[in-house]
């Protein structure tokens, strides 16, 4: 029975790729080897600092430096797993059809835990935690201990991230104030942390900070070097036990939600004062379609994610006392990053989010090509003006460093840019939105795809804001040729939205229906 | 008598399958028209076509003396409205906000406008769930609100795509007088149904739309004649299964 539910979730998978999706893929796919090849790297190189002559080589290093930086990596590489644990190969949507064709409920719900645990990026977690532990251990006895940990590591993160919405959901006005005023402490104490009094103090506080790092999940998994045999024993009885108990749990949730689909619970709307503000403000039409971007909880942690990331780079790499100055370019990728993020949050999918909907909507007295033109500007005001937002601080803060027309034109080209690639995404790539509240099993934006959009920022931060020296002159010339062509081909586009729409987004509405 | 909706030659195929083919029909001003057909006769595909939610490949199609097309798409769209198979709802919308966002786009005037609304509701058995959240709501209810929005925005041709699907009896009675109060202001309502006792107790006239074309046209006259000694299922299962299924059939049953 297991194998048919391999099989049908192949089949559902196959189906669902496009020449786009499996060249996104791809690339993800690659993006994920390099990662993989990184960590383990790095845990040969922390683990052989530890122990090996290596640790000579380096003057800085002393063996408290060693455990903090050991603690560190553990507990970041835990952090990234547990934002990255993907758990949408439980498909649940899909595979409760199957509960209709006699598939047993109960055998359901524990094939499809086993099934997520074989996600390729959960795995690649799961496989670096394994090198890393038995590195530590330095013995292949201690194999099956290993596997447990791992196993139970991933179990945990799953059981957590199956319940964590619960608790964001009823605490996430709290939450978003603990993280804005961590930021602005964080950004407003810049200065003060990358002087070199806050360093020679830092060094001194290093063993209480590796104490407190090791109590922390990365540090539990790190600090288990080569256990006594009792040790040994009690530590596999009781992952056994834990995984029991875990196992017990994860299939109980699977169960309640394969029974009642979280989607038909938990989605948050609240209808009145907000949708009419923005309907006032945008029009009836965009007005709808902006709520529902900001009604879906994806998005709202998107958003988050969006702010939170310059917010916290941008005065790092401009911070004078750093003595470690990023890349001009990389600067000027920060500032683009927050309008480049809405405009993928807004536009990506405009259609996906009401898709049946819009067959109602096209039927009020209002001509379709106003309605598709009202929607897509009302979508791009917001990262206009924050794209307006960055530039203009871009030329206050970094006066020197840039000229202001490469700035400008940089910046419009990367944001004409990528109107254009979701332009071209939202209609051939059409996607429905799906209105499951807990964002990692249905993201608006999948991983793959936000990491590639994220390459390509940089790449393209890289070729448009680096300077090239005497060729500098032929840069701009270029710029000023793209920026308007870019911005007469979106125009023509958007004069003509209504042919794109009715050819290949109105089918697949019907089709839906 | 005039024509509400005339249809000359119109052809229709999705891919290599043609839906409708060399597919013309008229319907008379201010009848209730009953368009019936097995499934996959291409009921849907044809209303698709009319509220110009679907293209088509060619032919003419003219709804109250307008032209189907890009130049009279704003005036038919303000004479006609539907309920279609599934109801089109705004699923994160409550009952009340999308009845009032429907009345802001047909510019219905904000005066008496709740009491409308309300009355509506309540006339539907809706009233306790006026301040729900229509994806909570049930298949019967979400039909039955769909229905109220066609009606708040005062069309003058109706579309109803299988509206009686999942409504219960006594909310079909009220559907009915609803409609029949309607037909007598003039609008002119096209219904598809499978359930055809009240296909044959509402409509005047009726088609039977089989094999991407209309194999019989019952207006009042011929009605009177052919019910005489048989009900329209009768009727209907005449014309469509010409060939009884053999005795044989799924023996294995």
């Amino acid at each position: 029975m297991f194998i048919k539910l391999l099989k049908y979730n192949w089949q559902v998978f196959r189906h669902s790729l496009t020449a786009a999706k499996l060249f996104v893929l791809i690339v993800y796919g690659l993006l994920l080897i390099l990662i993989f090849s990184q960590l383990i790297s790095t845990i040969f190189l922390l683990v052989t600092l530890q122990s090996g002559e290596l640790s000579k080589l380096f003057e800085w290093y002393t063996p408290e430096r060693g455990r903090f930086l050991l603690l560190a990596f553990a507990n970041i590489l835990w952090l990234s797993q547990f934002f990255f644990t993907n758990i949408r190969l439980l498909n649940l949507q899909e595979n409760r059809k199957l509960l209709s064709m006699g598939y047993p409920l109960q055998k359901l719900s524990r094939h499809l835990s086993v099934m997520a645990f074989f996600h390729p990026l959960n795995l690649l977690f799961s496989i670096t935690w394994f090198v890393f532990l038995m590195l530590q251990f330095g013995s292949i006895h201690f194999v099956p201990l290993a596997l447990a940990i791992v196993i139970i590591n991933f179990s945990i993160i799953f059981s957590i991230k199956f319940r964590v919405l619960t608790v964001f959901k009823n605490y996430q006005k709290w939450a978003f104030l603990i993280v804005l005023t961590v930021i602005f402490i964080f950004a407003s104490s810049i200065n003060d942390i990358f002087s070199t009094a806050f360093f020679s103090a830092f060094d001194l506080h290093l063993s209480s900070i590796s104490s407190i790092l090791s109590f922390l999940p990365g540090g539990l998994l790190t600090g288990t070097h080569s256990p006594s045999i009792i040790i040994y024993i009690t530590g596999i009885i009781c992952c056994v036990l834990l995984f029991y108990y875990l196992q017990k749990d994860h299939i109980k949730s699977t169960r309640k939600a394969l029974q009642a689909p979280v989607g038909d619970n938990l989605i948050t709307n609240k209808t009145g004062k907000l949708k009419n503000l923005l309907c006032k403000w945008f029009g009836n039409h965009a007005g709808k379609y902006i709520y529902y971007v900001i009604s879906h909880p994806y998005n709202r942690i998107h958003g988050l994610f969006v702010v939170v990331f310059p917010l916290l780079y941008i005065p790092l790499s401009i911070a004078p006392s750093s003595g470690n100055e990023a890349p001009q370019f990389i600067i000027l990728f920060f500032f683009i990053y927050m309008p480049l993020g809405f405009q993928m949050l807004f536009l990506a999918n405009m259609y996906g989010y009401e898709n049946r909907e819009l067959l109602r909507e096209l039927q009020f007295p209002v001509l379709v090509k106003q309605q598709l033109q009202e929607r897509f500007l009302g979508a791009l005001l917001l990262p206009a003006v924050l794209l307006v937002i960055a530039s203009v601080t871009e030329l206050f803060l970094l006066p020197e460093a840039f000229s202001v027309s490469s700035i400008l034109l940089g910046n419009l080209l990367i944001f004409e840019a990528f109107i254009v690639l979701f332009l071209w995404s939202t209609f051939n790539q059409y996607k429905k939105v799906k209105w499951v509240s807990f964002s990692f099993t249905s993201p608006v934006i999948s991983q793959s795809v936000g990491f590639i959009c994220g390459l390509l920022m940089l790449a393209l931060s890289a070729t448009v804001y680096i300077s090239y020296g005497s060729f500098e002159i032929y840069k701009q010339g270029a710029l000023l040729i793209l920026v308007p062509l870019a911005a007469f081909w979106i125009y023509r586009y958007i004069k003509n939205i209504q042919q794109p729409f009715s050819s290949k987004i109105m089918p697949r509405l019907w089709n839906e229906l | 008598m005039e024509r509400a909706i005339e249809i000359n030659n119109l052809n229709k195929s999705y891919g290599n399958k043609p839906v409708l083919k060399d597919f013309s029909l008229n319907v008379p001003s201010g009848k209730i028209f009953g368009l019936i057909g097995p499934n996959g006769a291409g009921k849907s595909t044809l209303i698709g076509i009319l509220t110009g939610l679907l293209d088509y490949d060619d032919g003419e199609i003219f709804i109250n003396g307008l032209k189907l097309g890009e130049e009279n798409e704003l005036e038919i769209k303000r004479q006609i409205a539907s309920v279609l198979q599934p109801p089109l709802l705004f699923e994160h919308f409550t009952a009340h906000d999308f009845l009032h966002y429907i009345c802001d786009i047909y510019e219905i005037e904000k005066n008496g406008r709740q009491d409308k609304i309300a009355s509506l509701l309540d006339f539907l058995g809706l009233k306790e769930f006026e301040h729900a959240k229509i994806n909570k709501l049930s298949s019967g209810s979400r039909k039955k609100l769909s229905f109220c929005a066609a009606i708040l925005s005062k069309p003058q041709v109706l579309f109803l795509d299988e509206p009686f699907e999942s409504i219960d009896v006594i909310s079909i009675g009220r559907m009915k007088t609803i409609l029949n109060r309607l037909q007598e202001k003039g609008v002119t309502i096209i219904i598809t149904s499978h359930i055809l006792e009240i296909v044959e107790n509402l409509c005047d006239d009726i088609a039977i739309l089989h094999n991407r074309e209309i194999i019989a046209y019952l207006d009042a006259e011929s009605r009177k004649e052919l019910q005489k000694d048989a009900t329209l299922s009768e009727i209907f299962e005449s014309y469509v299964e010409m060939e009884k299924p053999q005795s044989d059939v799924l023996g294995w049953l």
